[in-house]
This record gives structure tokens, sequence and C-alpha cells, in this order.
């Protein structure tokens, strides 16, 4: 009798031990790792920044030295304009060219899952291949589109050697890679919106701008905005495609705040403006981020 | 009336397939035009007016990359981190996926959110002081701090994905395993893990093409040719070896394979939303 209880408590407790270890054994792993390869990186970036370096011996602590420095610096002036103009010029394009895809996707036609598949290919291509693709089919003597720029009576155009033509180029090999994500993305949402709803205002005598300007356009708005600022922080953060196919030039004129960072990192070996000018990156993606969480609460609450 | 409405619906379809036509070719385009370049022969690259269809046709182009390129070590390489990062990754997001979806424990929102707040830092802000740490450590220009950092930055989004699955999977499943004496631990290995397969195979998938399209990873923490991925041996075969746009082609589209075979798979995921936060840097 005594020895069974004896039993029947250690079982017990031995239940109670598992019940806290193995929930916090099966997330452990997880946070090592993300604490190493994460959150580790960030703060020694944050230290970086304070700090003055030397390749990679960290010296002198300069406060927000780094800042001041970064803030004064006209290339990164630049820079940031650059960006700016390379996701604001990327996203005229891209939203438009998804939704609109997506809105013909949505009707009622044949081969639709062919056209589909086809459109969404872009997507997987990595931003290397992307870059070399674009590269060979503008280059200025074996290319296709020159050939036909040539064939047409104008003069051969260098897409991007010109220094008023890169950023152009390069944000038409982004939207072809990139468009099919707001493609999908507003696909998917207009598949949420019910017939119902389009007959209604059918019989009400709405016309079909009108039932894409009072039905589809209001309950899609959300989408929209994730699509937004998804593509803003990807657009924001990538270097991959600016570095292959134009490598920041004609004078720094597809030089964006990220490949910037990159080449200061990799190329200049300066550490410390490359972590400081990658807090700001940092930052920027925070704010987007938050307002992102804001809209999925929001869009919770309908 | 009725005439004019027919008249307008036959217009409307016929612009319909018109733009999914023309969308579709500039869909292709740009790697129909590298296909046909690398099937074609040193003077037909350069041919002027450029041929759509390669005439002669030649798989020279193949051979030559594939006995005498860097292409066969550096698909080996980006295979093989894809493959440990894909395993790492899976390995440790699907124990803290089923945390987050069953258990309940102190500081597990808090823990939680560690994780997933991750997502938010992106690569190019952390690849200095990563690469100091990786040098300082001695694991630069290894598959090992590839594979890390792969799996890191991947573990976040795997995470969120998988505890869907795991949520979606009734838990009167291994409430029954554990009352007929079955262990928590045993119940996930033997009942749970096998029911969301499809769910592991979607995260793997999605982790795969991560790792095989990245660059800059690549680019920074590799040195040698021994430990190159394909992407940085794309972009190095060209810029050492200048104007050889067959070879080259070539190259690029044996980098596809991999993607074309997973690409059905991939379309269903990215049409059911899943591959949403499947970017980084």
């Amino acid at each position: 009798m005594f020895t069974a209880q004896n039993i029947h408590s250690r079982a017990r407790s031995k239940r109670q031990w598992a019940k806290v270890a193995v929930p916090y054994s099966f997330v452990s792993a997880a946070l090592l790792l993300v604490i190493l390869v994460s959150f580790y990186p960030i703060f020694y970036a944050l230290r970086l920044s304070l700090y003055e370096t030397n390749y990679m011996t960290i010296g002198r602590f300069i406060g927000l030295g780094n800042f001041l420095r970064a803030a004064l610096d006209l290339r990164v002036h630049n820079s940031i304009l650059i960006s700016l103009g390379y996701v604001f010029g990327s996203l005229v394009l891209v939203v438009p060219i998804g939704l609109g895809l997506a809105l013909v996707l949505n009707r009622p036609i044949r081969f639709r899952g062919f056209f589909r598949t086809i459109l969404i290919f872009p997507w997987i291509v990595s931003q290397t291949v992307t870059a070399m693709l674009w590269s060979w089919l503008l280059n200025p003597s074996f290319g296709p589109v020159n050939y036909v720029i040539a064939a047409l009576g104008f003069s051969r155009v260098m897409f991007i050697g010109n220094p008023d033509l890169a950023m152009k180029t390069l944000v038409a090999a982004n939207v072809w890679q990139t468009y099919p994500y707001a493609m999908i993305l507003c696909l998917a949402a207009l598949q949420t919106i019910p017939n119902e709803l389009y007959e209604a205002a059918r019989i009400d005598g709405a016309s079909p701008r009108e039932c894409f300007r009072h039905v589809t356009l209001p309950l899609i708005s959300n989408v929209l905005m994730v699509v937004v600022i998804m593509c803003t922080l990807h657009y924001f953060n990538m270097v991959t495609l600016m570095y292959v196919l134009t490598g920041g030039g004609p004078v720094f004129r597809t030089e964006t705040l990220s490949l910037k960072v990159f080449l200061e990192a990799f190329s200049h070996w300066d550490m410390s403006l490359a972590s400081t000018l990658g807090i700001v990156i940092f930052a920027f993606n925070i704010f987007f981020s938050l307002l992102y969480i804001k809209l999925l609460r929001r869009e919770a609450l309908y | 009336m009725f005439q004019k409405k027919r008249v307008r619906e036959a217009l409307i379809t016929t612009a319909t397939y018109g733009i999914l036509v023309i969308a579709s070719l500039v869909a292709l385009g740009p790697i129909l035009w590298g296909l046909a370049t690398s099937l074609k022969t040193s003077p037909g690259v350069v041919a002027v007016p450029p041929e759509w269809i390669p005439s002669p046709f030649t798989l020279e182009n193949y051979r030559l990359v594939l006995l005498n390129s860097s292409l066969p070590r550096c698909f080996l390489n980006s295979l093989f981190v894809a493959f440990c990062g894909v395993t790492l990754t899976l390995g440790v997001a699907c124990h803290a996926g089923y945390a987050a979806a069953r258990f309940d424990f102190p500081g597990k929102n808090g823990i939680l959110f560690m994780i997933l707040a991750t997502a938010m830092i992106p690569g190019i802000s952390i690849m200095a002081p990563l690469y100091i740490v990786a040098t300082k450590v001695g694991l630069l220009d290894t598959y090992w701090i590839q594979i890390l950092i792969y799996s890191a930055w991947q573990v976040p989004s795997t995470v969120w994905l998988i505890r869907g699955f795991f949520e979606s999977v009734p838990p009167d499943l291994e409430e029954a395993a554990m009352i007929d004496g079955c262990s928590r631990r045993r119940a996930f290995y033997q009942i749970i893990l096998p029911i969301a397969q499809p769910g592991l195979a979607a995260a793997a998938i999605l982790v795969f093409v991560y790792v095989w399209n990245d660059f800059l990873i690549g680019v920074a923490f590799t040195t040698s040719g021994t430990m190159r991925p394909m992407q940085v041996g794309l972009y190095l075969f060209i810029r050492d070896l200048g104007v050889e746009w067959g070879r080259f082609m070539a190259y690029t589209m044996i980098g596809l394979i991999p993607i074309l075979i997973l690409f059905g798979f991939l379309q269903k995921l990215f049409i059911q939303g899943l591959a949403a936060g499947a970017t980084k840097g």
C-alpha cells in the first residue's frame, strides 16, 4: 500500500517534470538557432555602428559618429533616393499588372490553368538568373530587343550602360520577376468574392466599371495593401538583382541603399558603415512590418 | 440590342485571350530566348537577325559546360547545402511548430514571438556582423555556415507554416495514443509527424527553392571554388569567360532544372497562399 502510493507519486512527479521539460526541449533548438544567427548579429550590428572599425577589428567608440557620417554622406543620400525610386517605380507597375492579370484570369475562360501556370513562372526564377536572362535579351549587339529597335530604324540602345536607362531596365527586370506574387494574391482575393454580389449590383443597373469600382475594389483593398507592403519590403531589401545586372552603375544610378550596404561590407570592407546603414534598413523594415501587422489585425475584425 | 451585346462579349473574350497570350510571351520570352541560345553554335549565337529556332541545333554547349566548367561541382554544392538546410530547418521547425500548436507552458508567447520576430530582420542588415562572426569561429568558406544561415533565416516562416498544419490535425489522436500509454514524444514522432507529411513536404520545397535560388550568402561566405553554390558559379562564369553566351545560357538552363522539377508542387503552394512569406533578403 505504502509502496504503491510512493510509486504513484514518483510517476506523477515524473509526469509533472515531463510536462514542463518537453515543451522547452521542443522549442530550444529553434530558439538557439535564431538567437545565434539573427538576434546576436543584429545586436552586433548595433554595436559595430557605434564604433570605428578597420577591416574586422573594432576600434574606438564614437557614439553616433557613424550615423552622422552617413547622414552627411552625399552618396548615402543618393542611395536612399535611388532605393525609393526603385521601390516606387516597381510598385507602380507591379500592382496594376498583377491586379489586371488577376482580373483576366478570374474570368470564366478556357485554358485558365494553363495560362496561370505560365504567368506564375518568372516568380521561381532566381534574381541571378533574371539578371542574366535580361542582360542577354537586351544585349546591344546580339539581343532580339535591339534587333527590333534597329529594324525599326532607331539606333541601338545600351540599356544597362546608359545612365538614364539603367534604372528603368532594372525596374523592368524586377517587375518581370515579381509581378506573379501580386497576381496570385489578387487572384486569391478575387476568388473569395461571392458571385451574388455582382449579380445584385447588375440587377441594380451597375455597369462593369461600376461593379469594379464599388464591389471589387473595396473587397480586395486589404489584399492590395498587403501586396504593397510586402513588395515594398522585398524591393527595399533586395541586393542580388542590381548587384548582378548593373553593379550599382553607371555612376551610382542604380546603387540602392541595400546594394550600398553590401558593397560597403564586401568591397570596401567598411563594416561599421555597412552596419550603420544596415540598422537604417532594419528600422525601415520594422516600420513596415508593424504597419502590416496592424493591417492584418484590422482585417481580422471583419 | 441583343446583337450589340453579343458583339461586345466577343470583343471582350478576344481581348482577354489577347492579353493572356501577350503576357505569356513576355513571361516566357526571356527564358525561351536563353534556351534557344544554349542550343546554338557559336556563329548561331551572334547571328543577325537573331534566330528564335536554333539551326543548326547543337548540344555542344551543354557538353562543354558539364565537362569543362565549375558547373558540376557548384551544382552538387548547392544540392548538398539545400538538402542539409532543408533537413535542419525542418528538424528544428517541426518541434517548435508542434510546441506552438499543442503545448501550453510559461513564456510560450514570448519565446514564439522571439522566433517569429526574427523574420523582420532583413538579411542584408546582418551580413557584415555575420561575416565577422563566421571568420572568427573559422566557419568562413564552409558548407556549415551556409547551412546554418539558411536554416536560421527559414525557421520563422517554416514554424509558422508547420504550426498551421499541426493545428489542423485533431488532438484526439495523440490523446487516444497517450491514454494507451504512449508518451507525448512518441505520439509526436509516430502519429503526428506521419500525418503531417504533406505539410512537411510543402515546407521542404519552399526551403529548398529558397536555398537553391539564393546568391548573396554564397557570394559573401564562400571564397573557394570547392564551396561555391550554383548561383555564384553562374555569376563568376560570365565574369571570367566573357562573351561565351551559348555556354553561359546552357549553364543557366541546367541551374533551372531542379526548380522546374518542383514547379508543379510550387504552383499549388503559391495558389494556396502558403508561399507568401517565402522571401527574405
